[in-house]
């Protein structure tokens, strides 16, 4: 097995060894692609930015297992995405669990060169898409995160555990209740 | 071709028809105003989707993106180094090294809970600093330009569990499970991490 030897601070050295991987590359390509539009679909999801950090560090390591014990590599976007998505779940129900903290307040992403007049009637129309967006199923809302993100129906259909048609409809009912009310 | 009903519409929009169905739309789309103008606003709405959503990433204030950016650099620097010692031949190849002596003031808080990574970092100085680097050579990562100067990156050291290390595909000697592994990041003015090592105390 490979030995690296790392630098030291106090004298001593320490030794680590790498365990088999199927395809590292595959990994540190998946990473940088796919770190930000995930942590993106968490925060969608409603975690707050810590917690959809860990769950993407996590979702990482499981990738790192996924990929030393040969798991299958044809949808690997799917399955990152399917991962992250179930550990949100679990992230909302551990939260249930517990006391609510206050959230991260964030600051305003108002475009800096419209006037008030164009600030304030696109604020109000984004506000009205996202009351919008909030009041669709949960599973209509996923579908168009993920969809945001520019995944197929294929590999929404793999996160949401249903199948490519129904996908279909998901994203169809969607957009017609939120073309009505966007009117 | 008769009108396409606003499913086929959507669908077309997302690319998922094949390339004759698309075809007839596209021809249908080109010769019909009424379903011009109904696709103009599919895809209007779908643009203001996908606008909103980014828009939840933007919203972020500057304390969590620091928070968010710097353990990220820490997993990729991690992922890369994992990526670098082992080939597929299995063969053990010898890390390139990046000579580095850089001027930094550091130092280490203990990381008592999760966020699994912690970093603390100051951005290295030419003055005169009070704590000099060890003259330690960092494992040289792809991500950062490696003409840009050393004098001007900045030093983060993060400190991370060994059960995520062995999760990594790590294999750390001698180190009781809960215990954490240091690390400096050698972060280059652009601010992608150029080397990593690997500190014991």
């Amino acid at each position: 097995m490979p030995r690296l030897v790392m630098a030291t601070h106090g004298g001593s050295e320490l030794e680590l060894s790498i365990a088999p991987v199927t395809d590292r590359h595959n990994l540190a390509e998946a990473f940088t692609e796919l770190r930000e539009p995930v942590c993106r679909y968490l925060l969608a999801l409603g975690l707050r930015p810590a917690e959809a950090e860990e769950v993407v560090q996590e979702t990482f390591l499981r990738l790192c297992q996924h990929l030393d014990s040969q798991g299958p590599q044809d949808n690997l976007r799917g399955w990152i995405f399917r991962v992250a998505h179930n550990l949100a779940r679990d992230e909302h129900r551990r939260r249930k669990r517990q006391p609510s903290e206050p959230l991260d307040e964030s600051a305003s992403s108002a475009d800096p060169q419209a006037t008030p007049e164009q600030s304030f009637i696109a604020g109000e129309r984004t506000r009205r898409l996202g009351e919008a967006l909030a009041r669709l199923p949960a599973h209509q809302q996923e579908c168009l995160h993920l969809r945001a993100e520019g995944l197929r129906y294929r590999e929404i259909a793999e996160v949401l555990g249903a199948g490519i048609s129904t996908v279909a409809e998901w994203v169809q009912d969607a957009l017609k209740t939120l073309g009505k009310e966007m009117r | 071709m008769r009108h396409p009903t606003e499913a086929q519409l959507v669908l077309a929009l997302d690319r998922e028809l094949d390339q004759h169905e698309a075809a007839e739309i596209a021809a249908h789309l080109e010769a019909c105003g009424a379903c011009r103008g109904q696709w103009e606003q599919l895809k209007t709405l779908s643009e203001e989707i996908v606008e909103y959503h980014h828009g939840l990433r933007g919203n972020r204030s500057v304390k969590s993106v620091a928070r968010v950016l710097l353990p990220a650099l820490a997993i990729a620097a991690l992922l890369l180094v994992a990526l670098f010692v082992r080939r597929p031949n299995g063969t053990s190849p010898v890390p390139r090294q990046v000579a580095a002596r850089p001027t930094v003031e550091s130092q280490i808080v203990p990381a008592v809970s999760r966020p699994a990574v912690q970093q603390v970092g100051r951005r290295a100085r030419r003055r005169p600093a009070a704590v000099e680097a060890e003259p330690a050579t960092f494992i040289e990562l792809p991500f950062s330009d490696s003409a840009l100067p050393l004098t001007d990156a900045t030093i983060v050291r993060v400190a991370m569990p060994v059960e995520d290390l062995r999760l990594a595909g790590l294999t750390v000697d001698g180190r009781q499970p809960g215990s954490m592994l240091q690390a400096d990041l050698l972060v280059g003015i652009d601010g992608l991490p150029r080397g990593i090592r690997f500190v014991q105390q």
